[in-house]
């Protein structure tokens, strides 16, 4: 299968610090690919390479058409609704209204946000707003979405609300990259890069590279 | 240590906690759980002195939260939620600042938790800012234990740190539990939780479950199954096991699908694929529990 991400020998500075040393790697359509490291490992860097935010010094990358992109910090705007929040960013990606309307009812239904839809988002837990974040990130059917830490700080009920959203964009087509420090949740992943001093320390199958949670933790040491 | 009896507490409308009863003794680490929202943080406010408009009685070392609460700041060390060091002070500074607010010396910290301080000594000319998450954590733990309290509150610490970072304050908050300090601290990882002495639940202000881990694990009601699911089988599997009638509830935990079942749950496989009989962990205990709690936003 044709991959539709391709990073190849990349590498980032901040001043003295390598924050990205020559790393190489490819996403295919359907894989979850998990990005494990310890903090100051790389990752976001990473990830804000491949969504374009940043330039990379060295190496290329390239991507299957705009990735869908969600960061640990909400983006949605708390003082708008949830219908106002897809609305507006349906808007931003260029979608059609009528598209607009059909996909924002999906994503009511989907999430029986129904009661909910004429609240402002601030009166929303931090589960529901990253629910409905990553519903608003995929608006646009990116082939590649790309979500940094999306579960820090939620609760195990809507981690797993997330997870079940991602494994069905998944199992439609999308790559999906994923930076975690749930090790549970690397398990959830179909393969694993794992970052450390910005190079790639290992990267396979998690069931290949680790029987349990606990053994990923020596790819950390 | 700690004794919280009936603790209610509203904002508007909204009923925040509602008849919060707990204890944690000396030497003990509670685990504090529940949804965003579910009232962890306002538990903590009312321990720690902060709000003092809510029903019911809380103590801490005997001492009343309402009646004296600066006999109880005392008594505890308190990590808020959101970064509270001055980033821009060094670590020897920050920790200078807060001994002097309590009235005792930085000093102190190298008798009280020798380990935790070893490990941030090197550091003590850098910046706080510049810290990596886990030693801002382990600076904020130190500020916090400087006056060598008898409680310790701890509100997720731990949220963006990194796996071993996390092992490593969880390492000094066991040497600190063999001190005799007890820890009430809010989590949202079940590995972190699983190792506390009890878990205190709170689901929409109200306890749902105050236990040790071993005997919520024991009490689990259902027959648990994992089924191995490639992603591209997700929803035939799904449809299939909604049309089990003795099937309570399915979800994905690691790479594997959990079936909890009750009954003559006997199917062979799933989608072609064979079920085989699990134990469950603190994350299916949760989820049963909350399985029969409304969602709510």
């Amino acid at each position: 299968m044709n991959p539709i991400v391709k990073a190849e020998h990349v590498s980032k500075h901040f001043g003295c610090i390598k924050a990205v040393d020559d790393l190489s790697l490819t996403l295919a359509p359907g894989e979850i690919l998990g990005l494990l490291g310890a903090n100051g490992a790389g990752k976001t860097t990473l990830i804000r390479m491949l969504c374009g935010l940043i330039r990379q010094d060295a190496g290329s990358i390239w991507v299957d058409g705009r990735p869908g992109y969600m960061c640990q910090s909400f983006s949605l705007i708390e003082e708008l609704t949830v219908s106002e929040n897809i609305r507006y960013y349906g808007a931003l990606y260029g979608l059609g209204k009528d598209e607009v309307r059909e996909r924002g009812a999906q994503i009511e239904d989907s999430l029986r946000l129904g009661p909910y839809r004429d609240r402002q988002v601030r009166h929303l837990s931090s589960g529901w707003r990253q629910a409905i974040s990553l519903s608003i990130a995929v608006l646009p059917r990116p082939k590649v979405l790309i979500l940094d830490e999306p579960t820090s700080g939620l609760d195990a009920m809507s981690r797993r609300r997330l997870w079940d959203m991602i494994q069905d964009s998944a199992s439609a087509g999308t790559g999906v990259i994923i930076s975690t420090h749930y090790l549970d949740e690397a398990f959830y992943c179909s393969s694993l890069a794992i970052m450390k001093s910005g190079r790639l320390a290992a990267s396979g199958h998690p069931g290949d590279l680790a029987g349990s949670e606990s053994d990923l933790l020596n790819f950390f040491e | 240590m700690i004794r919280a009896g009936h603790i209610g507490r509203s904002f508007g409308r909204t009923r925040a906690l509602d008849d919060v009863s707990f204890s944690v003794a000396k030497g003990e680490i509670v685990a504090l759980m529940g949804a965003n929202g579910a009232g962890k943080s306002t538990l903590f406010d009312i321990i720690s002195t902060v709000d003092p408009e809510f029903q019911g009685e809380a103590s801490v070392a005997g001492i009343s939260v309402r009646e004296n609460p600066s006999g109880v700041r005392k008594c505890i060390g308190y990590v808020p939620g959101r970064f509270s060091l001055y980033p821009d002070l060094t670590v020897g500074e920050n920790l200078e600042f807060f001994a002097t607010a309590y009235g005792c010396s930085p000093d102190a910290i190298e008798a009280i938790s020798p380990q935790l301080w070893r490990g941030l000594k090197p550091f003590i000319n850098l910046r706080a800012g510049n810290l990596s998450g886990g030693m801002k954590q382990k600076l904020a733990i130190c500020c916090a234990m400087v006056h060598n309290p008898f409680v310790l509150l701890l509100d997720e610490p731990t949220v963006g740190v990194d796996p071993v970072s996390r092992h490593d304050v969880w390492e000094e908050l066991a040497a600190l539990r063999s001190k005799g300090v007890a820890i009430l601290i809010s989590t949202h990882y079940l590995d972190e939780a699983i190792v506390a002495d009890k878990i205190l639940f709170l689901h929409q202000g109200r306890v749902l479950l105050f236990d040790s881990p071993a005997d919520m694990l024991s009490a689990y009601p259902h027959r648990l199954y994992a089924l191995e699911c490639p992603i591209g089988q997700l929803q035939q599997v799904k449809a299939e096991l909604s049309a089990c009638k003795e099937v309570r509830g399915f979800y994905l935990r690691g790479g594997n699908m959990h079936i909890a079942a009750d009954g003559e749950f006997a199917p062979g496989t799933i989608a072609g694929h064979t079920l085989r009989e699990t134990k469950p962990t603190i994350e299916d205990v949760f989820i049963d529990k909350l399985s029969f709690q409304s969602q709510t936003l």
